[in-house]
């Protein structure tokens, strides 16, 4: 990670002081996050930095330190096994123990996902990003196990659920193709899970968390232009909530996948 | 069973009383008890909660005693029952020892008087509770508990005694009732010789008792906590649970004492009521924000005169079922008008 540090420096030390210096600051969280992570992306950063063009502050690109990105589309939110819990009574024994009544079974159907994320490239490798992704999709409570055999039955609700998260990605440019205009990269972060109920007047709230990986491809690029590219993102993320709706508090995982068009300025 | 009594010049009170079975069941109440968690007391041409209006409850003691239980451990016990109502950090009910008394928990005096009554009529009763109603206001003035030491063992055991019951758990049962909250019909019992036994139940106001020796209706269930908190709210409990009104129908037209049950899967907890009237209507309090599972059945664990007037009006020709969507409970609300379907056997 160091070595990265010093490269970098050796790359912009004929800009003069002024870029060295902000390059240096830049770089001391990278080696920091680098060290958290696995080696490879270490070596990515050699790699990446030793691959781009000294980036001048007079050619904007896609992705360069200190730029934005917006990007809005959608997701498909995979089925999600809300758990299962047990309506019990207390037997007539001691020590007590559970009757079951009945036991219901939940879980949310795939559902649709529109997302918009907001992006800052930080350096050529790292960019952090805050998200809002909006989903609505059917809850099902499957019934059973009728302590006086009634038919099983299911209970159905539409829920509508918002995460509001943020994310650190590592854009792997090592892995670069079509002349640069695909890159690949890795992602993970946390956020705040709130979910509606049918008619929105009930609600539960919890964190959910995420990491995945995917590829932006840049189709159009202009370097000269404020608006700086526009491209297409395709990713896939694990969702792990914690807290939020579930029968019988079974955190169950879900996964996305997704595609967005993106601004870069 | 109704007593005019003339305790005052404006008062003109009558009794009710509600009782406590291990085998059978039997109710005499002059008092219309359309709801398990309250009772109403018809006030001219309005129905009134029958409740108390002034907190603590004041309670003297029979200063008599029966083979394992002397007055003094009937104190005890009894007031360990109040305290577990009044540990109800949603309902607003508490109680005060005011001493032991002579008098007889069967008597008009404007005391309410918690003891042991031999009754040999009644040999499946283990207690029983009556209470004297002042019906211009519908408020209870006073309330009387009488446990059967006819041919029923006490135990007043920490642990409970094998053979004996709990005094504790039909205490905690009767002191239900002497706040003002009626009986639970959640329970699943079967038949022996001579009546009910349970099998499971998932309230103390449930009117049929454990099997001696067990001690679990020491402790309340969430049935009993809504059903009290309904009744006398505190602690935020308007504001933090919500309730579900609906009606039960059956081929076009709404079907009295049905026994309707809302689980909540993430909270885990059962709360039951019962439709009121042939229009079929229920409403159930208490209820932890969220989607639940509505469940619909017949009365049939227990003998329906333990929760109706009129027994002859209940229907219990259907199938049990489940209400095909999820209702939401808002917090502080309802969640809105309910119908569900049910089919005859």
């Amino acid at each position: 990670m160091i070595s990265a540090a010093n490269h970098g420096s050796a790359t912009t030390r004929d800009k003069g002081l002024g870029p060295l210096s902000r390059f240096r600051h830049t770089l001391r969280p990278i080696a920091v996050m680098l060290a958290l992570a696995a080696a490879p992306p270490a070596l990515a950063v050699a790699a990446g930095d030793e691959q781009q063009p000294a980036p001048g502050p007079a050619a904007p690109e896609p992705g360069r330190p200190r730029s934005f990105e917006l990007s809005i589309g959608g997701e498909l939110l995979t089925p999600q096994a809300l758990g299962s819990t047990t309506a019990t009574l207390t037997s007539n024994s001691q020590p007590a123990t559970p009757f079951n009544y009945f036991v219901v079974s939940g879980r949310r159907a795939a559902a649709p996902a529109l997302r918009g994320r907001i992006g800052y490239n930080l350096t050529w490798m790292f960019s952090v990003e805050g998200g809002l992704v909006l989903s609505r999709g059917d809850v099902r409570g499957n019934v059973s196990a009728d302590t006086e055999s009634a038919a099983p039955a299911t209970a159905i609700e539409r829920l509508t659920q918002y995460f509001v998260n943020v994310s650190a990605l590592a854009h792997l440019r090592h892995l670069a193709f079509s002349n640069g205009a695909g890159i690949p990269f890795l992602e993970a972060g946390a956020g705040y899970l709130r979910q509606m109920h049918e008619g929105n007047t009930a609600s539960n709230t919890g964190q959910i968390y995420h990491f995945g990986g995917g590829v932006t491809y840049m189709f159009s690029k202009r370097p000269a232009s404020r608006l700086m590219g526009l491209g297409l993102r395709v990713d896939g993320r694990v969702y792990i909530p914690r807290k939020g709706y579930s029968f019988g508090n079974s955190q169950q995982v879900f996964g996305a996948i997704g595609g967005s068009l993106l601004v870069a300025f | 069973m109704m007593f005019a009594r003339s305790h005052t010049s404006r008062r003109r009170p009558f009794k009710g009383a509600a009782i406590f079975l291990f085998c059978a069941i039997a109710v005499w109440m002059p008092v219309h008890s359309r709801a398990y968690q309250q009772y109403g007391v018809q006030v001219g041409n309005r129905t009134i909660k029958l409740k108390w209006n002034r907190m603590p409850v004041q309670y003297y003691i029979e200063n008599v005693g029966v083979p394992g239980v002397t007055a003094s451990q009937l104190q005890a016990t009894v007031e360990a029952s109040f305290a577990t109502w009044h540990d109800v950090p949603t309902a607003a009910v508490s109680a005060q020892f005011a001493g032991y008394t002579n008098a007889q928990p069967t008597q008009d005096d404007g005391l309410s008087v918690i003891g042991f009554l031999a009754d040999p009529q009644e040999p499946n009763v283990l207690g029983s509770t009556d209470w004297l109603i002042d019906d211009i206001t519908g408020e209870i003035v006073e309330s009387d508990i009488f446990f059967n030491s006819s041919s029923i063992p006490w135990s007043v055991s920490a642990g409970g005694t094998s053979g004996r019951f709990d005094l504790q758990s039909i205490a905690t049962h009767e002191i239900g009732h002497l706040f003002g909250i009626g009986h639970s019909a959640l329970g699943e019992t079967e038949q022996v010789s001579g009546g009910r036994r349970v099998i499971a139940k998932g309230a103390v106001m449930f009117p049929i008792a454990y099997s001696p020796g067990n001690i679990t209706d020491r402790a309340l269930q969430p049935d009993d906590i809504a059903g009290m908190s309904d009744l006398y709210p505190a602690g935020g409990f308007q504001s933090n649970t919500g309730s579900v009104t609906g009606q039960v129908m059956k081929n076009g037209k709404g079907v009295f004492g049905a026994h309707v049950v809302a689980f909540s899967p993430s909270a885990g907890t059962l709360v039951g009521n019962f439709t009121q009237d042939d229009s079929g209507a229920f409403t159930i309090s208490g209820l932890a924000p969220g989607p639940v599972i509505l469940r619909v059945e017949p009365v049939d664990d227990a003998d329906l005169d333990s929760f109706f007037d009129d027994p002859s009006t209940v229907d219990v020709n259907y199938k049990v079922v489940y209400y095909g969507r999820f209702a939401i409970v808002p917090p502080g609300g309802n969640a809105g008008q309910i119908q569900i379907q049910v089919t005859p056997k």
